[in-house]
């Protein structure tokens, strides 16, 4: 039963040699089940890892939040004036991206299907548009709007550069999203580490921001040319 | 020219497939990196996130075993070392022991 819930657990591609692992080193069930938590973080980041093209998921995030923006600015232009309103607006791109890096993370690859990109993006703002009706920090009809333009904008990205499992690879050869990970790995820490200072910032009074922002700033510069 | 080279924990679980041979998967890496890494301790997890990232450097070739009864009917993942990852392992291990040197002649850690 524990290995059966596990099992569903882990990615399909590496279930089979991880569950086996697993069995071999544990005889108990308790072993099996601390073992296996121990390990199935690792294995899901390091699935996202090999699946996740750090400069397509740049792309679809800055197209997602872009719409999510632009309605706003249609609709409720006071979100964007209000405190929090940029980052509520950044909570259904941030939800829908997580479901879509899952997705792939989770993709049998196996069981090839050509339209799984597409299906994916339509189940990733189906769940998102669920959770922001139960937990409704945006108006829906904005949500509405917003998920609609975002799917036009990933359908069309996912069909100029389809999910890293389903591109074609060179045997035996470094992998084909080695390359651009290289280059892009800086640009997703840089892009994270500025999402952060944003969340950070517009949690403080609007007297301290501006000035911590600043610092913080100052000193990522400062830290970016030292490390170089 | 393009310098191939491997991290500590990468130059560790390398060589542990290097020493496995025939036998080198999951879990018998794993004991053999804990047995090199002692006293620090390794998980299973990290080994995985390892061997993928070698993977995908080109590295190593993996091929998935028939299954076996003491696995519960599952399959063993295989790795094998390419040329690539022994280049990348002689050329750290080169640098290391560079750095050893000059760094032994200078505090007098090397006998000379």
């Amino acid at each position: 039963m524990i290995e059966r819930i596990i099992g569903i657990l882990i990615p399909p591609a590496c279930r089979e040699e991880t569950l086996g692992d697993l069995r071999e080193r544990n005889d108990g069930a308790q072993l099996f089940l601390y073992d296996a938590l121990r390990t199935l973080p690792f294995v899901i980041y390091s699935r996202i890892r090999r699946t996740t093209d750090s400069v397509v998921f740049l792309m679809e995030a800055f197209s997602t939040y872009i719409s999510f923006i632009s309605t706003a600015w249609f609709l409720y232009p006071g979100l964007l004036i209000g405190r929090q309103g940029w980052l509520r607006l950044a909570i259904p791109c941030a939800l829908a991206l997580l479901v879509l890096m899952l997705e792939g993370a989770y993709a049998d690859p196996r069981k090839r299907w050509p339209r799984r990109p597409y299906v994916a993006v339509v189940m990733a703002f189906g769940i998102t548009g669920v959770a922001l009706a139960v937990f409704p920090v945006l108006p829906l009809r904005l949500v509405a709007i917003g998920s609609a333009l975002s799917m036009g904008f990933l359908l069309m990205l996912r069909t100029m550069f389809p999910p890293v499992s389903d591109r074609p690879q060179q045997a035996q050869g470094p992998a084909y999203w080695q390359k651009q990970e290289m280059v892009a790995g800086g640009v997703l820490k840089l892009t994270a580490a500025v999402a952060a200072l944003m969340a950070g910032a517009s949690l403080l009074p609007e007297r301290v921001a501006a000035p911590v922002l600043a610092i913080a700033v100052v000193a990522g510069v400062i830290v970016w040319t030292i490390r170089r | 020219m393009k310098f191939d080279s491997a991290g500590p924990f990468e130059q560790l679980v390398l060589t542990a497939i290097l020493v496995l041979h025939d036998d080198a998967y999951g879990v018998s890496i794993h004991a053999k990196v804990a047995e090199m890494a002692k006293p620090r301790n390794v998980s299973l997890g990290a080994v995985y996130v390892t061997l993928d990232r070698l993977e995908d450097k080109g590295y190593l070739a993996s091929w998935l075993a028939d299954p076996t009864p003491e696995r519960g009917g599952r399959s063993k993942r295989f790795y094998r070392i390419e040329a690539l990852g022994e280049r990348a392992l002689r050329e750290s291990l080169n640098l290391s022991r560079r750095v050893w040197q000059e760094a032994g002649r200078v505090r007098g850690w090397l006998k000379t």
